[in-house]
């Protein structure tokens, strides 16, 4: 009962880090209507930019993780008028490539700058565990979980209370008529994905301590935070963390009880069965066919 | 109307040159570039009857060429059962597994299906790695030189040549087949517009998961015949990402729904990219980016193809040429 | 009785887009519904085709349940619809266009027999001479005419037009009210039509169906329902 427990409660700590992949994720697309298949590579960007300050300016990740996050914002602004913005109106086949395309570019640059060795970050606290009761938590990992639950309700917040969050949401809803209320949609469209970006840089910035760095650790997280944004529902915020969470347990028991080779089956199945009983997600709109 | 049968004049000089290939072609490596440029046509063309004709983009197709790839190789390793069966077992396999997920993935919008296909192949490739005791995991499988024509293995590449040759030719006389058919007219229908389909009568779901199995079919024949040219499988080339989206970028950049389409951008890309890779092995990464580059150019500005763009600027420039002859021969009747 | 409506209701979350409405469409008749934007109209369409399920009520066609099939059983059954803005398939011409609906009724590989078809239906409408067009080029008007033409070549039983006449000129709404009248003459073909150019669905329609915020309002000849008080409140409002 005990492990059960134990890999529960880290199935849930992970879990909050599959939610703060996805929320920038479920953000662009519920606001824009973007999907971002370059989302696993600016994690990757993110990791690398904690990494390389942490190597030469003896940065600690989490110190860094301001300067690493408003970096990220600004490189997002850099790709959303470069490559978003053209694609925008265009048909799926033209933003699904484009994105990918976008991807394998940043990764292949990573290959080609940083090579492919696995990079880690080994600070004080890395392997440090906390002991609650039976329990041990590792300390970066909770580090993590509790930052991510952080932004995940101050985005929440932001997008009830502030304007600029309440026209997100309005656009999200109904973009045309958001735009005949007098919302300037481009700079609200810009500011949403530069804020997607940042917030995966922020995940990025909290797995350096956790986890090894390599051009393609994007892949690792990507696919999943794609399960996860589509169990909360599209454009949810509260359902991409609840997907996360969800993601982060059936992950971890499956690797426990079953065996590690089939984690990464396991979010697939669970793709797989949502989209067969509730396509919609937790709290999305069912739609119909017209 | 005079340049509609020079289109088909040109189509038939293609077909009859590219069969002189094999013998004008002398050095290893244009025979090696051959081989896969036909293999791979063939295998886009396949990947298009899902991607092109019926518009459901799929970044997972190698999970098929890879099954093909394994089940033909497993099966003549363990059994001696010849390629020949082994590739239609394989074939099978693969239709089975992509029309049961073409049911299943019925309600994704565009880009989600897109993430369900990856997820896929990502899934066999990982299952691939991990099942070590069928697969050999990321060792791969070294095929023996046993020549002989029921073990699909011949010396020198000719003969690959010619096999590769034959499945292209009968993948496009697939394509064209379905082009004019009912079948045909019913993907494109639910690709342009879905609703109106519907309206109109066409069972979508299973119009995309028939399109899913014969797509899957072609895909998973082509792995196998990779594999018996290559003699070589292992995990992360016949199930990587790499794989999946040479196949689809081979279809959009020579012409998406098109049938001859593929043939085109296979002609175009495999060389390119075989010469980049003996080129700039120095610089690993250098292959996927520049990639990358082409297909952003590519979608952003040329989204149909290069096919059709350039059927569009022969077609325009037949116009011109064809006024100016109509003006001088009206002058010349006066 | 072709096609029944027995109380059917939709509910949109709280709101009842359609409430209780009954409705009968008899062999080769020609049924105008009316009704204020919004009074669900379209909504009715999209129920009858499977398009939206019923939340309560039935549609019966030829005396047999259809509710719940899914759109393309009830095409094939013989109910067809046209949308109320086009959706032609873009990139195919205008023929293969109309193909697409004559498939429906053919086998896979007799293809002459559908092209056959499909010409004829284009020589009926009118769209003969733009055949080998590309459907993305066409007109508003040629638009509208090729979704009637495409849903011809089905073969219906009854046709359900959606404001098949918006956005043309008087003379073009002219010839595809001239247009409704040969299809039922000539085929006996059962229409229902909704239209908002008056002039256009008095002079055509059998009967009238008037609908206002999801209920039937009044039902009658065109003369009868433009007479009534309750219609004339809901256009205009009350004095």
């Amino acid at each position: 009962m005990n492990n059960f427990v134990q890999v529960f409660i880290f199935g849930i700590l992970s879990g909050g880090i599959y939610g703060l992949v996805s929320v920038g994720l479920t953000l662009i697309f519920g606001v824009l209507k973007l999907v971002n298949f370059a989302h696993g590579e600016f994690l990757m960007l993110a990791m690398y930019l904690s990494y390389w300050s942490f190597k030469f300016f003896s940065i600690d990740p989490y110190a860094g993780a301001i300067l690493t996050v408003i970096l990220m914002f600004c490189f997002g602004y850099f790709i959303y008028n470069i490559l978003m913005k053209p694609i925008l109106y265009e048909p799926h086949v033209v933003q699904i490539f484009a994105t990918l395309a976008l991807s394998m570019i940043l990764q292949n640059v990573a290959l080609l700058f940083f090579k492919a060795d696995f990079r880690n970050v080994r600070t004080a606290y890395s392997l440090s565990v906390l002991n609650i009761g039976w329990f041990k938590l590792s300390s970066p990992n909770l580090v993590a979980f509790v930052i991510a639950v952080a932004a995940a309700i101050s985005l929440y917040i932001f997008l009830k209370t502030t304007d600029i969050g309440k026209a997100m949401r309005a656009i999200s809803q109904n973009d045309r008529a958001a735009r005949l209320m007098g919302i300037n949609i481009d700079i609200i469209y810009m500011f949403t994905y530069c804020i997607g970006v940042a917030l995966v840089g922020l995940a990025g910035v909290v797995l350096v301590p956790i986890y090894s760095i390599y051009p393609t650790v994007g892949s690792s997280f990507v696919n999943p935070a794609f399960v996860c944004v589509v169990l909360g529902g599209l454009g949810s915020v509260p359902g991409a963390v609840l997907g996360g969470l969800t993601i982060g347990i059936v992950e971890s028991l499956t690797g426990f009880y079953i065996g590690a080779e089939f984690q990464q089956a396991a979010y697939f199945i669970v793709f797989l069965i949502i989209l067969i009983i509730r396509p919609q997600g937790f709290f999305g709109e069912k739609e119909e066919i017209i | 109307m005079f340049y509609f049968y020079q289109k088909v004049f040109l189509r038939y000089l293609i077909w009859l040159a590219m069969g002189f290939l094999p013998f004008i072609l002398k050095s290893e490596y244009y025979k090696d570039c051959l081989v896969l440029t036909l293999l791979w046509a063939g295998v886009a063309m396949g990947w298009n009857i899902l991607g092109g004709y019926a518009g459901q983009l799929s970044i997972g197709h190698a999970a098929f060429f890879g099954m093909g790839a394994y089940v033909s190789t497993l099966l003549y390793m363990n059994y001696g059962l010849s390629p020949w069966i082994g590739m239609l077992i394989g074939g099978l396999m693969a239709g089975g597994f992509a029309f049961l997920l073409g049911l299943i993935t019925l309600r994704l919008r565009g880009p989600f299906f897109v993430l369900a296909t990856i997820a896929f192949a990502e899934v066999i490739r990982i299952s691939a790695i991990s099942w070590r005791s069928l697969t050999r995991g990321s060792l791969g499988i070294l095929i023996p030189f046993n020549l002989g024509f029921w073990n699909m293995i011949w010396r020198g590449k000719d003969a690959y040549i010619w096999l590769t040759l034959v499945y292209m030719l009968l993948v496009y006389i697939v394509c064209r087949t379905i082009e004019s058919r009912k079948f045909g007219y019913y993907l494109v229908a639910l690709r342009e517009n879905n609703p109106a389909a519907l309206a109109l009568g066409i069972d979508t779901a299973k119009m995309k998961a028939r399109a899913a199995f014969i797509s899957a079919f072609i895909t998973a024949i082509g792995g196998s015949i990779y594999a018996q040219y290559i003699m070589f499988v292992e995990p992360s080339t016949v199930f990587g990402i790499m794989c999946s989206v040479q196949m689809s970028l081979i279809a959009i950049i020579g012409g998406l729904g098109i049938a001859g389409g593929p043939i085109f951008g296979a002609f175009l890309l495999i060389p390119l990219s075989t010469f980049f890779r003996g080129a700039l092995t120095k610089y690993s990464g250098l292959n996927g980016l520049v990639y990358g580059f082409v297909l952003v150019f590519v979608i952003l500005f040329m989204r149909e193809g290069l096919l059709p763009k350039i059927s569009e600027l022969w077609e325009r420039w037949g116009n011109i040429y064809y006024n100016i002859i109509k003006k001088r021969k009206h002058i010349l009747d006066k | 009785m072709l096609l029944e409506l027995k109380s059917i209701t939709k509910y949109f979350g709280g709101l009842k887009a359609i409430n209780s409405v009954d409705m009968v469409v008899e062999e080769g008749q020609i049924v105008g519904l009316i009704g204020p934007n919004g009074a669900g109209k379209t909504t009715i369409f999209n129920c009858i085709t499977g398009f939206l399920k019923l939340n309560e009520g039935k549609v019966l066609f030829e005396d047999k349940d259809i509710s719940g099939k899914k759109p393309n059983d009830i095409c094939q059954l013989g109910i067809c619809r046209t949308f109320q803005i086009s959706r032609p398939f873009g990139r195919m011409s205008v023929l293969d266009n109309v193909m697409v609906g004559s498939f429906l009724r053919v086998r896979e590989f007799e293809i002459l027999r559908a092209r056959n078809m499909a010409i004829g239906v284009l020589e009926f409408t009118g769209l003969a001479s733009k055949k080998d067009q590309q459907a993305n080029s066409l007109t508003i008007a040629d638009r509208k005419r090729l979704e009637l033409a495409r849903s011809l070549a089905t073969q219906p039983k009854i046709l359900l037009l959606d404001e098949t006449m918006a956005g043309l000129r008087p003379s073009e709404v002219n010839e595809v009210v001239a247009l409704l009248k040969r299809i039922v003459k000539e085929s006996n073909i059962a229409l229902v039509i909704i239209e908002h150019i008056m002039k256009a669905i008095m002079s055509i329609s059998d009967k009238v169906v008037v609908l206002d915020y999801g209920k039937k309002i009044a039902e009658g000849t065109p003369s009868e329902v433009s007479k009534n008080p309750s219609v004339i409140e809901a256009y205009l409002g009350r004095e």
